[in-house]
């Protein structure tokens, strides 16, 4: 790339370093970003994050109950269940996106790649790099398209030049499967998008920090068959390079995307196993009844 | 607040389950009493029986064709999970063995036709004790398929699924009988080969039956007893 693919009058610099916005947090990262990714987690097959007799607590109310869960590298793992069973709530620890809600307690253990992401000492802003997320409502920044997927990785100094921040740009555009939809109008705003669209920038804007695992709370739920199928096209795509947690309430979504199926009901993980298992011969009565609209 | 129903919360869905249920058996209960009056028109040699059985076949296949109807639509409008889509899948399967079932009912009723069209009936005069034995296993095997599929009965359907080692005896023990038969009497060749092509048919009777009462395993267990084969070695001893 080395046209301005912004058209922005004035953008021509050369050297775009990390802009310092205020972030949540003002700590250095404790980890070393590059290092991390070339682990050999993902080459042994070993699980990429673990969950351990997980707790969550909402002041008094227990949210999730002790739940134990892997995400493997490459897989998408479909949470489901009805309204209220804590796999939204479970999704947000992941990254520690609960940590803004007061009261809200978690205990046991999650990990990433063996590390602790409760630890005292875990910075949540690279963690975010690492876990990235797409939320059920899309919610592209008021600025342009080109922003929208340029403001993380200025963020976080991932590109150097004009030139490396196009590519991502393109990179990630084309990865989320909206180059060749957009790339005339990047200056455009992104919520001038369809929904699809707008949903497809969020993707990319998770995917250009290049983060291990991306967690989906209920992505295609407020679009049209045509946008959920190209949403759905995509998270096959990414599953080849990241790990996938998806919260979805539409069982054919989840055994149309997942390779792995967890099945909560009053916080607890009643049954894990392969989609394909728990579709076709669940273990447990209660996952059965859920599954077959036999219980609510 | 969960409760526990054994009900759909859409109910339209039990209800429909429940009618192809019925549909499949009413198909089933069809198919064995062309299977009776098969074998009751080759033990009577009624040709005018044979030609009714013939006759009855379009309708067992419009049985069919109406119950594929049906779990295409519950398929393509519920997209049943789990039990239900086991019960989905092992009726559209068992309704293709009831099909089956009839038109190997009509076989033999065509061979029936074919023996005694002249009005002089077989030539050899063949004894049909064996074929009437081997008839009277099929007619037992399919009935217990059908119920087993009524009841949802898991342990007698495996049972059924053994009981057809004894069908398959009957039929060596019967074609043995025929080739003794055939080597020391004068015989009709063609009517020698009806009479083989009516045990393999009722044979391949049991073997639908078989699958029949596997499928309803499957449907209840989610396990698919097919192509098991435990006593194989046991039936046939590599070495003395």
């Amino acid at each position: 790339m080395s046209a301005d693919i912004t058209g922005i009058p004035g953008n021509q610099q050369t050297n775009l370093s990390a802009i310092d916005l205020n972030l949540p947090s003002k700590r250095p990262f404790n980890f070393d970003l590059a290092r991390s990714r070339e682990n050999d987690f993902a080459a042994i097959g070993l699980p990429r994050m673990k969950c351990s007799k997980v707790s969550v607590y909402y002041g008094e109310k227990l949210a999730v109950d002790a739940a134990s869960l892997n995400i493997m590298p490459n897989e998408v793992l479909a949470l489901i269940g009805p309204s209220g069973c804590g796999k939204s709530t479970l999704l947000r620890c992941l990254n520690r996106m609960n940590d803004t809600i007061p009261g809200c307690r978690v205990s046991g253990t999650i990990t990433l790649d063996d590390q602790d992401i409760y630890a005292s000492d875990m910075d949540v802003v690279p963690l975010r790099v690492r876990v990235g997320m797409v939320f059920q409502k899309p919610n592209p920044f008021p600025k342009s398209i080109y922003d929208n997927i340029a403001m993380a990785p200025r963020l976080h100094g991932l590109a150097n030049t004009k030139t490396e921040m196009d590519g991502i740009v393109e990179n990630s555009l084309r990865r989320a499967g909206l180059w060749h939809e957009v790339k005339d109008n990047l200056k455009q705003s992104g919520t001038s998008l369809s929904g699809g669209q707008q949903q497809r920038l969020c993707i990319a804007r998770t995917i250009a920090v290049n983060p291990e695992v991306i967690l989906m709370d209920e992505p295609c739920s407020a679009l049209d068959p045509i946008a959920t199928a190209k949403i759905e096209q995509l998270i096959d795509e990414l599953r080849r390079q990241y790990s996938i947690v998806i919260v979805t309430h539409s069982m054919q979504q989840a055994a149309r995307v997942s390779q792995r199926t967890a099945f909560f009901h009053l916080g607890k993980v009643i049954e894990t196993g392969d989609t394909e298992q728990i579709f076709v011969r669940p273990r447990e009565e209660l996952t059965e009844r859920y599954i077959t609209g036999t219980f609510g | 607040m969960t409760n526990t129903f054994d009900r759909h919360t859409i109910h339209r869905f039990d209800e429909e389950l429940q009618a192809i249920h019925f549909q499949v058996l009413e198909m089933g209960e069809l198919v064995v009493n062309q299977l009776c009056l098969a074998m009751e028109s080759v033990k009577n040699k009624d040709l005018t029986l044979a030609h009714r059985i013939i006759d009855s076949e379009r309708t067992v296949n419009e049985m069919e064709v109406a119950a594929d109807t049906v779990v295409c639509a519950i398929l393509a409008k519920r997209c049943p999970k789990g039990r239900d889509l086991r019960t989905v899948l092992a009726t559209s399967k068992i309704v293709n063995n009831l099909e089956r079932i009839g038109d190997e009912a009509v076989k033999l009723a065509n061979f029936v036709a074919y023996m005694h069209l002249d009005g002089h009936g077989d030539a050899n005069n063949f004894p049909l004790d064996d074929i009437c034995r081997l008839g009277g296993v099929s007619i037992g095997i399919v009935r217990s398929a059908v119920g087993v599929f009524e009841r949802l009965d898991g342990e007698q359907a495996r049972r059924v699924v053994e009981f057809h080692r004894t069908l398959d005896q009957q039929f060596q023990h019967g074609l043995h009988h025929l080739m003794d038969f055939l080597q020391a009497e004068k015989t009709n060749v063609s009517n020698a080969v009806s009479q083989v092509m009516m045990m393999k048919a009722l044979e391949r009777i049991g073997d639908h039956a078989q699958r029949i009462a596997e499928l309803v395993v499957f449907q209840l267990e989610g396990e698919e007893p097919r192509h098991h084969t435990p006593n194989m070695a046991q039936d046939f001893p590599l070495e003395e």
